[in-house]
């Protein structure tokens, strides 16, 4: 269990800056997402931790030793990749020891963890396979297992995810979750997918254009978004100008009810899309003619039809757009 | 899913087999059938076919020593090369893309500069310096590795570029392996097929090389084979048919293993199913 600091963290790529001003503090034990879209800076900041790339300026430490100048090698970080990145000659027992038997343990340790890791990611009896006869998703747990193998102070997870389907990414992701809890390791998992973010992180740290815009729970970043471009980033939200005023809601804190309501803005219904736990009611506001969205219940009994008058009321406004 | 061969496909595959076997069972008619050249027609195809001409060279006293030091020049040929270009491709795939290009062209030289031009531009220059690359034999093993370059820069290259490099070399340096033990660890094992078809290409060529063994006066296999052109044309013509079967052998080899490999890749990168 370590701390991992990053201090005033720069990092350019000729025109384009990575990574400005980057502090982030990751508490022991804890894990922490780097959520951002595409080219925000995430990635760069995990390979800055793991020592593949170098920043130009700042310090990233682990329990307050600098790492500046240490190289990946002896940095004692796990890490797991985005695409996978078994070593497709060696089976999957030799990919877990790889790392041990680099560190030199003697064979009758080295197979005892390896044990001890794949049946930690339910595993055990594929020992003796190579990567291309495993489904991606055991893939990646043996890239997990490998990580973990060699007793990491820090485990970072670069997009792990990304190339799984839809069913087996949550099995992994919950996996992952439980693994990292139950060795206590200090984690960064960077990913684009808010909805694993949320899932799984003790705080996330969301980013945009190479600098941090929020760190919180994800309850804090879902429900209290600090900037536009949170609120934006997670979750859905529509903008609304009333009185002039501007804000953001969200889809499930817009209630319809009745047109005589007096709390409700009167709205046109103009579509209404069935999405699984959810309807999505897309309203029209009579008043400037923006749209917003709200959600329904499936099971609600009354569904309003395209062209009905409505009244919206805005239960919680999300953040005011200043 | 193999997709299935047209008509015209297989009429291509014919002809192509044909241009192919043609002169080389013409080579074999003339090599190993005592029959007058001007008798060798369809009624004698199954005539007087022996191996005396073959037995003749070998037994010849030129022969082995010639053999032995092309097979020495090989051997070492193959290492050099790629102890000078396994590290340089891995270096510009994983630092200097850039510098691809710029490589690319340089690695071609040797196929536009001609075999007078490099002998005497490198007699010149290290006659006085390092006289042994025109006084001993081997002198012959830094040419070679020039006239290898292209050849070994495409083979490595498109190895390397069939397997995640970068990641592999990240989640080898993560796990604690030093530069020399990713090499020789997660590297040379899954490119050891780019590795072997770079060795036989480089074989493959010191095997046939003429010109400039024979401008620096090299006792080499093919200048034997020269000579012994003029006293036993048909053992001279039947060895030059081993080697060339031997070398056609080696490339078929290669193919399969790339196929085999390649597939194997494509499985790891997608996943089974």
């Amino acid at each position: 269990m370590s701390n991992l600091l990053f201090n005033n963290v720069n990092k350019r790529f000729k025109d384009v800056v990575a990574l400005s001003n980057f502090t982030l503090d990751v508490e022991p034990g804890e894990l922490i997402t780097l959520l951002g879209p595409s080219g925000c800076g995430k990635t760069t900041a995990l390979r800055i931790a793991a020592g593949f790339e170098y920043a130009d300026s700042g310090d990233i430490s682990a329990d307050a030793v600098s790492l500046t100048h240490v190289r990946p090698q002896k940095r004692n970080m796990g890490m797991v990749f985005q695409s996978y990145s078994l070593f497709p000659h060696l089976t999957v027992t030799e990919n877990v020891s790889f790392g041990l038997s680099v560190r030199k343990h003697d064979k009758a340790t080295q197979s005892r963890r390896v044990n001890d890791m794949l049946e930690l990611v339910q595993l055990g009896t594929l020992g003796s396979r190579y990567p291309h006869q495993l489904s991606g998703g055991q893939q990646q747990r043996v890239a997990l297992a490998r990580a973990l193998a060699i007793e990491p102070s820090v485990l970072l997870l670069d997009e792990p995810l990304s190339a799984l389907d839809a069913r087996v990414r949550t099995e992994v992701r919950d996996e992952i979750r439980a693994l990292q809890k139950r060795t206590d390791t200090t984690t960064l998992f960077v990913t684009h997918d808010q909805e694993e973010a949320i899932a799984i992180s003790d705080r996330v740290c969301v980013m945009g254009n190479g600098s941090i815009h929020q760190v919180g729970t994800p309850r804090q970043v879902y429900l209290n978004p600090e900037t536009d471009f949170v609120a934006g980033f997670i979750g859905q939200s529509d903008s609304v100008i009333l009185g002039g005023r501007q804000f953001l809601v969200r889809p499930e804190d817009v209630a319809i009810v009745a047109t005589g309501d007096e709390r409700g803005h009167l709205a046109y219904v103009k579509a209404v899309e069935f999405v699984g736990a959810n309807i999505q009611v897309v309203l029209m506001l009579n008043e400037l003619g923006q749209e917003v969205r709200s959600y329904m219940p499936s099971t609600a009994d009354i569904t309003p039809a395209i062209g009905d008058a409505v009244g919206v009321h805005f239960t919680r406004i999300l953040r005011t757009i200043a | 899913m193999k997709p299935r061969r047209t008509t015209w496909e297989w009429v291509v595959i014919a002809l192509a087999s044909l241009f192919f076997f043609v002169p080389l069972l013409a080579m074999a008619r003339f090599a190993l059938q005592r029959v007058p050249m001007s008798l060798l027609g369809r009624d004698t195809l199954f005539t007087r076919w022996t191996i005396d001409g073959v037995i003749n060279i070998i037994q010849d006293e030129g022969f082995v020593p010639s053999m032995w030091l092309s097979v020495r020049i090989g051997v070492l040929t193959a290492f050099f090369l790629l102890l000078l270009m396994l590290p340089t491709v891995l270096w510009l795939h994983l630092r200097a893309q850039k510098l691809k290009l710029l490589a690319e062209t340089l690695s071609l030289l040797p196929y536009v500069v001609p075999p007078i031009a490099l002998v005497v531009g490198v007699s010149g220059a290290f006659r006085t310096s390092f006289p042994w690359i025109i006084t001993s034999n081997f002198g012959l093993v830094p040419l070679y590795v020039i006239l290898c370059l292209p050849f070994a820069y495409r083979t490595l290259d498109a190895g390397i570029g069939a397997i995640d490099l970068r990641t592999l070399v990240d989640a080898s340096s993560s796990l604690g392996a030093s530069t020399l033990t990713t090499l020789f660890r997660v590297l040379i094992p899954n490119l050891w097929v780019a590795i072997a078809s770079t060795t036989f290409l480089g074989f493959a060529v010191v095997l046939g090389e003429f010109a400039i063994s024979s401008l620096l006066l090299k006792p080499t296999l093919p200048m034997f084979m020269a000579e012994a052109q003029g006293q036993e044309p048909q053992g001279a013509m039947a060895v030059g048919l081993l080697l060339l079967l031997f070398t056609t052998l080696l490339f078929f080899l290669i193919g399969r293993l790339q196929k085999r490999t390649h597939s194997e890749t494509q499985h790891t990168m997608r996943g089974a199913p």
